[in-house]
């Protein structure tokens, strides 16, 4: 048998295993530091009173280490007053970082495939709602911009949500919670005054 | 008449013959008076086999092996002959030879692997003695589960189960255990992947295989430490030896999610020692559906292929193989869930949320996963001593995995990439039969690096690991007696930031193991053997370190740097039983763990601005795994054959006196099979209907999942199999429904069963043909 067929076979397949061989240097030894990575971890809340604009007070939740390590450091109580109704702003902050960094932009562009839920635990109490242009391109609200209507005094408990829905948010009507992944999810208690 | 359907339901037709050694003898003569002469061998025992049927092609006389293996006949030509040898219970061999001299050949015939897995009743073959309990699947059972993942084709063997998540991953369970405690050899070699996560399965090409071994319990000795649970071996089919080409062309397509699966491989040989091997394999699947609904994301996109070359040189053996296999999974979206309150609001829903037709499409969330394997092996026999052998391989594995959103970046890349190097070495000396010893020693290598990129699951780590191992076999008459001992060693170091400090441990494990049998054959039909064998596992990074939430499982896991390797003691008693009539094979065993590694929970939940996450620690306790595992098979009547597996598991933690969760529940299998006449134009029809059912898992500790354990469930599955004779070649034909009833279920081991239910019914047609030319 010439040998020419021997070596061109046993050439082919060398070549096939040189050549579908990935080039596989791995960095071991310089692992990506996961602390340099952007991620959610503490969400503030403004309310202003419609009636007085300078009844203004900032709620906080906050866990600047983020997932895991330490227990969240700041959680407020949500004060307000008793029949009176405040316009609201959510911000969603990286306090990890040095300075903190404002995601909340990056969740308005993405509009579409976010929405923020309110659900109190108690709506004779306080009640939640959008603010007519806090929607997205399809009309389905966001809830960067809330209303709360706070009614009667007592202690109650608001519950936020952030869901990413990405292509499955709704595309009409006031979207749907049970849709995708919770992104944030924070219990503020809430104690109306008179 | 069961002899016969033995014989031709092994569909096997491998022409596989090795060739022990060609002498030639010095006398030079021309015209047909040449002589061909040689001895005929088992190749597992050495011995030499009488009663081998020789046939040469063109000469009506059949040459029948005498009472110490020998053959001889007189009045050859000097030309080719095509010469085919066969005995009852081995693989037929068919060999090309060249006769110019007085020639000398030997022939070494090897068991046939068709064992219980042929759907009719052997008779009780010569087998060899199996110490271990296993099972195998090769020939028809093969066939039939062509286009399935490994996982899946290995579940219809008793005692082996399947841990889902959802309708694409499959990871196989044995004896009730899983991921790194069941060893792959894919080909010989150790795959090495990301096998500690549940959904990660084998990255294999089933494709591939012409038998899949699996070996229950603890087998650390013969392969290397993790194999606590057991192991799985995959074998291509024997590289051919003789002139020509040969082939194989399988087809496959499912309805419940449109998929079509083909594969081709094709083997030439330009002389008889010298064969080259191309093979490939593509899959393509759609959505899975439900009776009721559709499930979103739930494709998967396949293609491998391998190839191989094999060169015998006088007393070597050279194999050279490369295969890559690269697929696309998706994950279903509905299972995509941020905390506990998703969680739970998809377990109340008796349908997910996320609604979706067919389509061949996939988004996010998905995984893209490569595997390459290169192997080089060496093999040279040594007079009269032995046969030595040398691997050598590389594997490289790159997992990525896209989550449904990335909601902080806009870029297209994968949220977490693990990128695996293996590299393996093996030099092993098996010594031939020495008064009644058998046995082999040898040396093991493995040198690994694992970087990660994107959201921390795990740390990157080196590792170097070696083991030295000797076994030893003796048999007379009718007793088998073996033992076998094992040393290793283990070096870890990882590297990772902990609040900005680059963190770099490392860690030493050393471990022997050791394993003992006996057998004995009670008489020609009976057969008991009882095994010990130890195994170890050493922690992997992921129970050493992981600290976040593990990806839709909504659980916050812990890892503990504390952690001891794994140490079990399988022990197992097995009878196996070949009349005329029954056939069965029963073992009992109980496989003990010390150090069990697995996740408790932790109180109280951690808080996050996620939301508040179940928190697990990984922990370990005494555990252990008690159970039985049955087969039988039974001519009831002519053309009908009955058969049954059943497999009970206990598996149970003994620390804290509480059954082990995600174990398999209790099952059994019936099977009816109509063996129908053969016609001119089919060959080997047979119908074959099955009834499977699997038991609710009892006696789950309180809290410790987040649903109940499912209902139990019947399924009914049938067959409908024939072979179709077209010019020579025979096209193997085979038309199965899976859950005929359509019926809505969940499994207890599918880890998207809070999500969604099972598929619905399948149709499912196969064509598969043998080529050799």
């Amino acid at each position: 048998m010439p040998m020419h067929i021997y070596r061109s076979l046993i050439m082919l397949v060398l070549m096939i295993v040189i050549w579908s061989c990935k080039k596989d240097k791995l960095d071991v030894e310089h692992p990506d530091n996961n602390n340099e990575q952007e991620t959610m971890t503490s969400l503030q809340i403004t309310l202003t009173n419609v009636s007085n604009n300078t009844d203004v007070s900032t709620f906080k939740f906050s866990d600047p280490d983020g997932m895991g390590g330490n227990p969240p450091v700041q959680s407020d109580t949500i004060k307000l007053k008793a029949n009176q109704i405040y316009n609201g702003t959510i911000k969603i902050l990286d306090e990890s970082k040095n300075p903190p960094v404002d995601i909340t932009p990056e969740i308005e562009r993405e509009a579409d495939g976010h929405q923020f839920f309110y659900t109190v635990s108690d709506s004779f109490m306080l009640t939640v709602g959008y603010a007519p242009d806090d929607k997205d391109r399809y009309g389905v609200p966001l809830g960067l911009k809330p209303i709360f209507e706070a009614k009667n005094a007592g202690v109650t408990s608001l519950k936020i949500t952030l869901k990413h829905q990405g292509k499955n948010k709704p595309r009409s009507g006031d979207g749907n919670i049970s849709i995708g992944a919770t992104d944030i999810e924070v219990s503020f208690p809430v104690r109306i005054i008179q | 008449m069961p002899k016969i359907l033995a014989y031709i339901l092994c569909f096997q037709f491998i022409v596989y013959c090795n060739m022990s050694n060609a002498q030639v003898d010095s006398t030079h003569t021309h015209g047909c008076n040449l002589s061909l002469s040689g001895i005929v061998t088992d190749g597992e025992s050495g011995k030499a086999l009488p009663g081998v049927i020789i046939s040469i092609e063109g000469i009506e006389k059949k040459i029948i092996t005498e009472k110490n293996g020998h053959f001889h006949t007189k009045g050859i030509c000097g030309r080719v002959y095509k010469v085919r040898c066969t005995h009852a219970g081995y693989k037929p061999i068919e060999v090309s030879l060249t006769v110019q001299h007085h020639t000398v050949w030997n022939f070494v015939m090897h068991a046939d692997t068709c064992e219980q897995e042929s759907v009719i009743i052997k008779t009780p073959l010569r087998r060899e003695i199996i110490l271990q309990p296993k099972n195998i699947i090769a020939g028809d059972a093969l066939l039939r589960s062509r286009g399935l993942s490994l996982g899946e084709t290995v579940a219809q063997l008793p005692g082996v189960s399947v841990l889902q998540t959802g309708p694409t991953i499959f990871k196989p369970v044995v004896q009730g255990l899983y991921g790194q405690r069941v060893l792959l050899l894919n080909n010989g070699i150790r795959q090495e992947s990301q096998q500690w996560g549940a959904e990660h399965a084998p990255e294999t090409d089933p494709f591939l295989y012409s038998k899949i071994t699996v070996i229950k319990g603890a087998s650390s000795v013969r392969y290397g430490s993790d194999a606590i649970g057991g192991v799985i071996l995959t074998d291509p089919k024997p590289m051919r030896d003789s002139v020509g080409m040969s082939g194989e062309a399988s087809l496959a397509t499912f309805s419940n999610n449109g998929m079509a699966a083909a594969s081709a491989m094709i083997d030439y040989s330009p002389i008889n020692t010298l064969t080259l091997r191309l093979q490939g394999s593509l899959r393509k699947a759609g959505n899975s559906a439900t009776p009721h609904y559709v499930l979103d994301n739930t494709g998967l996109h396949e293609k491998n292929y391998s190839c191989a070359l094999s060169w015998f040189p006088k007393k070597n053996k050279v194999e050279i193989f490369h295969s890559k296999f690269h697929t696309k999974v998706g994950i279903f979206s509905g299972s995509h869930i941020g905390n506990l309150s998703d969680l739970q609001r998809a377990i109340a829903s008796d349908t997910p949320f996320v609604r979706s037709g067919f389509t061949y499409n996939i988004d996010r969330p998905y995984q893209l996963i490569t595997h390459e394997l290169s192997k080089i092996s060496w093999q040279r026999n040594i007079k009269r001593a032995g046969a030595l052998r040398i691997i050598l391989a590389r594997q490289y594995n790159d997992r990525r995995e896209y989550d449904s959103h990335s909601y902080l970046s806009n870029s297209n890349d994968a949220e977490l990439q693990l990128r695996i190097s293996t590299y393996t070495g093996q030099l092993s000396f098996d010594h031939f039969l020495y008064k009644n010893f058998r046995g082999s020693i040898g040396i093991q290598a493995i040198q690994q690096a694992n970087a990660y990129r994107g959201r921390f699951f795990i740390p990157n780590f080196k590792s170097l690991a070696a083991g030295i191992f000797a076994t030893e076999q003796w048999q007379h008459n009718h007793l088998l007696l073996e033992a076998g001992i094992r040393y290793d060693y283990k070096w870890l170091q990882a590297f990772y930031y902990e609040n900005n400090y680059l963190q770099h441990p490392q860690f030493t494990f050393q471990n022997i193991s050791g394993m003992a049998g006996v057998a004995y054959e009670l008489t020609d039909q009976l057969k008991v053997s009882v095994t010990t064998g130890s195994g170890f596992r050493t922690p992997h990074v992921s129970e050493l370190f992981s600290n976040g939430v593990h990806h839709g499982a909504a659980a916050y896991e812990i890892g503990n740097k504390n952690l001891k390797p794994e140490n079990a003691l399988h022990t197992a008693l097995a009878a196996q039983l070949y009349t005329k009539k029954l056939s069965s094979e029963v073992t009992l065993y109980h496989n003990h763990i010390d150090h069990y590694i697995y996740l408790s929970p932790r109180f109280p939940a951690t808080l996050t601005i996620r939301g508040a996450f179940p928190t697990f620690e990984y922990t370990q306790v005494n555990a252990s795994f008690t159970g039985a595992d049955l087969w039988l098979q039974d001519s009831i009547a002519k053309r009908w054959v009955y058969s049954a597996k059943a497999s009970v598991l206990r598996a149970y933690n003994h620390t804290d006196d509480a059954h082990l969760i995600l174990t398999p529940p209790a099952r059994h299998e019936h099977s009816v099979t109509f063996l129908m006449p053969e016609t001119k134009k089919i060959k080997h029809p047979y119908l074959q209907i099955s009834i499977t059912h699997v038991l609710k898992k009892y006696n789950l500790p309180d809290s410790s999942d987040y649903a109940p354990a499912p209902d139990a469930y019947y399924l009914l599955n049938a067959t409908a199999a024939m072979q179709w004779p077209v010019s020579k070649h025979n096209i193997n034909i085979h038309f199965t429904v899976n859950n005929i009833l359509n019926r809505a279920y969940r499994d207890y081991l599918d880890r998207f069963r809070y999500y969604m239910h099972a598929p619905g019914r399948n149709f499912i047609i196969r064509l598969n043909v043998f080529f050799n030319s």
